[in-house]
């Protein structure tokens, strides 16, 4: 008796040919398979590094309940909102690039004593080194950049608390480290703001094991907090701006998206509590149709993000669009007396 | 007989009920009055032909553009001057955020959450930029506009609208009021237009105007105002507001 292959009977979307290349339906609805359910009331918060903003946006446009717990909108316009990192996640917390930066917001949030704000200066101008976009013209004083970070802080404790669903998105596995606090900056100081200096901050590059373990770690603060909250994980498929390795930037992109793709495959498989779903998959391959990138060559196209919902929503039963609001900017000059106003010219110009 | 139209939104009719008043002030001028409520004035539009016809979708707006005016469109053609009252420049916007944050930079509103001084200066500036743009394009960039600056409420303002009771709070007011000024009257003065800022000699304190100013005191017996009524200002004010008008610019 000849033994059969074990890749006869396997369904389409295990080829490559039927799947990628033909693009057989059926081979799509395999491409994310939920390991837990979420419906549009799920409570759903948004953290991670650009592409994640991408997310945040898309899912709250299809109508999922994103988390919002420091914005802005709709009392400024969208436009005005993103210039000062709000609306952009569940909270004002900007890129969180590592595992590492993410364990170590989480740390604070639930940290029994206020954890000291780590200020960055520019031209007299102050900045919060944790998150340095968010104020792009900085603050007046170190102690307004303190109290911001107060607020901020207790938003992500909100946010965290009211999630069912922390959906984190993957992008780097470089980093600087402030040496002083040991804490993980999202960029290297005197980009935004600061300066360099190789005494006070040092370059980062997670492994493996460093990554696994910052996530689990993130998971199990949670639950030592009572928190139930699960974790939807993605890899941004933008590739490094740059690299401080010393080596090309391509090698060095293809290096930390496979740590963090293999952390991910790993927690998707060993721990109940965690998920992959596969963006970078569907933006960086041809997957769906890809790959979707904008002519920049790095930033994933409007149809790129679009599919990706799709996915997403299709996988979950949900149905792209369903009952989501594309926001309309407000042109400011509301009519809250229109009708009062006419009162007020009728009566004018009848005297 | 120079004539003068005073065009505009709801706020022109504070200069109607002052037309006998102005007109007393200024015999030399034939003035008139050409109204349209906010949003309906700026859709409308000044054509080349220097006629402003009324933007109306319905046929029921251009029944209330009649009611109102006796007539939908007025035409600006030969005029050396004309008033345009009154443009706010999205200030209406920044209440929320006001009456809502304390202001990093600032002293503290008490309130839990805040932005800081940076970002709203920021808005202010880009919001009041856009309006302008729009004004301006509106306006044909046509130096013969003067716009007047909506009138600031009156105090009794913060009984009838959350907005303006949280404003009060701010502790510093009169800054961000005299920075979101500067911001008009810079972006004003890149443009062609002319530009009438609210007098200072009508304001009882930073951001609100004199009560005795407000419609409400206008009010016909027995009937109660609205929040309308004090953002809304009487003869008073107008004739105020036309001989400040009158001085500068005609």
């Amino acid at each position: 008796m000849s033994a059969k292959s074990p890749y006869e009977g396997l369904p389409p979307s295990a080829f490559w040919r039927s799947a990628v290349r033909m693009q057989d339906p059926d081979a799509l609805d395999d491409l994310y398979k939920p390991k837990f359910d979420l419906t549009p009331e799920t409570a759903l918060m948004t953290a991670g590094s650009c592409f994640a903003q991408h997310m945040h946006r898309a899912l709250r446009e299809a109508g999922w309940n994103v988390l919002q717990e420091e914005g802005l909108y709709p009392l400024l316009p969208e436009r005005f909102c993103a210039r000062f990192g709000y609306d952009i996640f569940s909270a004002r917390y900007g890129n969180i690039y590592t595992a590492r930066q993410f364990r170590q917001l989480l740390e604070e949030a639930f940290s029994p004593e206020p954890v000291q704000a780590i200020v960055w200066e520019k031209q007299s101008r102050f900045f919060d080194a944790l998150r340095p976009g968010v104020e792009p013209l900085g603050l007046d004083t170190p102690q307004d950049v303190t109290r911001a970070r107060q607020e901020h802080i207790a938003a992500v404790r909100r946010s965290v608390e009211k999630a069912d669903c922390i959906i984190f998105t993957l992008g780097l596995t470089e980093a600087w480290e402030d040496v002083a606090t040991g804490r993980i900056l999202p960029t290297a100081p005197g980009t935004v703001a600061g300066s360099y200096d190789p005494a006070r901050a040092v370059f980062r590059n997670f492994g493996y094991q460093d990554v696994l373990d910052d996530m689990l770690a993130a998971r199990d603060l949670l639950r030592a907090h009572g928190l139930g909250a699960r974790f939807l994980l993605t890899v941004s498929p933008v590739p490094l701006a740059a690299t401080a390795t010393g080596g090309h930037v391509a090698p060095a992109t293809i290096y930390s998206k496979s740590v963090l793709r293999a952390v991910c495959g790993h927690l998707q498989q060993a721990e109940t509590d965690f998920d992959y779903f596969p963006s970078y998959e569907i933006i960086s391959t041809p997957a769906v149709g890809g790959p979707y990138y904008a002519r920049n060559m790095r930033d994933p196209s409007d149809e790129g993000v679009r599919a990706v919902i799709g996915v997403f929503s299709l996988a979950l039963g949900a149905g792209e669009g369903s009952g989501g609001t594309v926001r309309h900017e407000d042109d400011g000059e509301s009519d809250l007396h229109e009708v009062q106003c006419e009162e007020a010219l009728l009566d004018a110009f009848r005297k | 007989m120079k004539r003068v139209p005073v065009i505009g939104n709801s706020h022109v009719g504070a200069y109607k009920l002052a037309a006998d008043l102005i007109a007393a002030d200024h015999p030399d001028l034939r003035i008139e009055y050409f109204a349209l409520p906010n949003a309906r004035f700026y859709r409308s539009e000044i054509g080349e032909d220097m006629i402003l016809r009324a933007g109306v979708q319905r046929p029921e707006d251009l029944e209330s553009v009649i009611e109102i005016n006796g007539f939908s469109e007025i035409d600006l053609s030969g005029c050396d001057t004309v008033l345009v009252a009154a443009q706010a420049f999205y200030l209406r916007a920044f209440l929320p955020l006001l009456a809502q944050f304390n202001i990093l930079g600032l002293r503290s509103a008490g309130h839990e959450r805040s932005i800081s001084l940076a970002m709203l200066q920021d808005s202010m500036e880009r919001r009041v930029h856009h309006a302008v743009e729009r004004l301006e394009k509106f306006l044909r960039s046509d130096p013969r506009f003067v716009v007047v600056q909506t009138p600031f409420p009156t105090r009794e303002i913060v009984e009838y609208e959350d907005d303006y009771a949280g404003l009060v709070r701010q502790p510093d007011l009169e800054r961000i009021t005299q920075f979101f000024n500067t911001c008009v009257k810079t972006a004003m003065a890149k443009t062609p237009l002319r530009y009438l800022p609210a007098c200072d000699s009508l304001l009882s304190e930073p951001f609100f105007t004199d009560a005795r100013y407000a419609r409400a005191r206008a009010l016909p017996p027995g009937q109660p105002p609205n929040g309308g009524d004090f953002t809304h200002m009487n003869a008073e004010y107008a004739q105020a507001m036309f001989r400040r008008f009158a001085e500068r610019f005609l």
